[in-house]
């Protein structure tokens, strides 16, 4: 009965920690633009991260080693060093759009300067990284970030044609905005699959001491929790399909997601839409610092880990200082974390098959894995999403620069 | 290589979610509009917060300002201005800022065409 609770438990932070600042803006961008048409690729996205997250919380667990360790050790040196390098790269562009985005919600909740509330965000961003224990972290804001399921309410509420909606998990290509359409597909894929919730997912593994017998945990928390984290990111595109689109809102604030809760739900849908992005963003601000911050530890061979303490790890300790300062610094100098959001996810695709290849490469390695190596249905999902992965990688940039980052 | 790179970040940086086309400028207004337009309603049957009313006004307040200098045609300035001034009524006249919104998105779709 404790075991199932604990599953439990663990299923809901994922639900809740699903969703980011760049699910945020694409779900809701891509469902103003194209109504239900692109829920599909959500799909394609959230089935990419079960699939992975799965297969490295399975490595973690058996060889008790993260990502980064399997990066340095699959791909050598030097070519690690180039995976560390734009995992760094695009970590720190995440780090800055979500310590941008915590600000953002802050100054919708109070009114207060913007500015002194990207101060106040990121000292309580630290406080919380420095004080926090692992577990804590991930279920406080895991948890609070399912306050975002008010989106699925207000999807309800703003009665959307479901047989449209239904056709929207059908892929269709559309003719007549074909580099627009594509960078949407793009996005919610890369949105839905960025780098650090790997690094962060195998290195939380280790640090909770994942053993071979914890595998139920693994599936059950990457194959639940992640697909009905995907319900978070068509609450929110097919509530913007429903309102957005038929007023011609080209949704380009969080302030604009809000609303979409707003008008059907009344004043209790915004304060929920607002604490549940404050709490989903924070959560993935925390994840991609300790994200950086695990890359360095495991690529260097440092200790790593929070539950060694802050003392304990003190090169870990002070990476994810850094880390976080660099993402204050660069959003401090008033650069928009929207944009900044658009640009790290697009920039992340680039760097998944980085990501994913030592995966796959080390969950099929038996002298790593022994009986625990890929199957036979894990390999077909691996090898499928990797051919995705490359392509989307290749057509990234040319469609972020065709489609004029999405605007036409 | 670094060419290549830095012409695509010259690109990125020089054209990216610019708009110089007057239908796409119309277009532009009338998303602002529209959203004010949604906010002022909500507002004014008490739907909103306050510190969210005014924040978010003044968000899309900015978008125009940002527009405002590329607007090359001249009902395309006045309804930018018209945008504008409403979304300075917001809080407080919330109701009549609603209707000047509406219009305004009704103008730009007009304009848009």
């Amino acid at each position: 009965m404790k075991k199932i609770f604990a599953i439990a438990l663990g299923i809901l932070a994922a639900i809740g920690g699903f969703v980011d600042i760049g699910d945020i803006v694409f779900n809701t961008a891509a469902g103003a633009t194209f109504g239900y048409e692109l829920l599909w690729a959500v799909v394609v996205g959230v089935g990419g991260i079960v699939t992975y997250a799965e297969m490295c919380g399975r490595v973690a667990a058996v060889s008790e080693r993260a990502v980064f360790d399997a990066v340095r050790e699959r791909l050598g040196f030097q070519v690690g060093l180039v995976a560390l390098i734009s995992a760094q790269f695009v970590n720190l562009m995440t780090i800055a759009a979500e310590v941008g985005g915590v600000a953002i919600v802050l100054q919708l909740l109070s009114g207060l300067p913007y500015r002194a509330l990207l101060v106040l965000g990121v000292l309580a961003l630290a406080l919380a990284l420095w004080l926090m224990p692992f577990g804590w972290i991930e279920r406080v804001f895991g948890y609070t970030g399912l306050a975002l399921l008010v989106f699925a309410v207000a999807a309800i509420k703003l009665h959307p044609d479901w047989a449209q909606v239904a056709r929207g998990f059908v892929p269709k290509a559309e003719a007549e905005n074909l580099a627009v359409y594509g960078y949407y597909v793009v996005g919610l894929i890369g949105a839905a699959m960025v780098p650090y919730e790997v690094y962060f997912y195998s290195s939380g593994a280790v640090e909770e001491r994942w053993r071979p017998q914890d595998l139920g945990v693994n599936r059950a928390n990457a194959l639940v929790g992640y697909t009905f984290g995907g319900i978070l990111s068509f609450a929110l595109m097919i509530s913007a399909g429903a309102l957005l689109l038929p007023e011609g809102i080209n949704p380009e604030h969080l302030g604009s997601v809000a609303l979409v809760a707003e008008a059907p739900l009344g004043q209790i849908g915004l304060i929920l839409a607002l604490v549940g992005m404050l709490f989903a963003i924070s959560g993935a601000a925390i994840d991609s610092v300790f994200a950086g911050a695990y890359n360095l530890g495991q690529f260097f061979g440092w200790e790593w880990g929070k539950y060694r303490h802050n003392s304990g790890a003190p090169r870990f300790t002070l990476a994810w200082a850094v880390m976080l300062l660099l993402g204050f610094l660069i959003v401090v100098t008033g650069v928009d974390p929207i944009l900044v959001t658009e640009f790290s996810v697009i920039f992340s695709v680039v760097a998944l098959p980085l990501t994913y290849v030592p995966i796959l490469l080390v969950a099929n390695d038996r002298a790593y894995m022994g009986r625990y190596g890929n199957g036979r249905v894990g390999n077909v999902f691996g090898v499928f999403y990797l051919v995705v992965l490359l392509v989307v990688a290749v057509a990234a940039i040319p469609l972020l620069i065709a489609s004029n980052m999405g605007q036409g | 290589m670094r060419r290549a790179l830095l012409l695509a970040a010259l690109v990125l940086v020089a054209g990216c979610g610019e708009s110089t086309e007057p239908t796409k400028q119309a277009e532009d207004l009338g998303s602002v509009a529209a959203e004010g337009a949604l906010l002022a309603h909500d507002a004014a049957d008490g739907s909103s917060t306050g510190p969210f009313t005014r924040v978010h006004s003044d968000v899309l307040r900015k978008d125009v300002e940002k527009l405002e200098p590329k607007l090359k045609e001249r009902p395309l300035v006045r309804l930018a201005d018209e945008i504008a001034s409403a979304l300075d009524q917001l809080p407080d006249d919330a109701e009549a800022a609603g209707k000047r919104l509406d219009d305004a998105a009704d103008r730009a779709e007009e304009l848009a065409k």
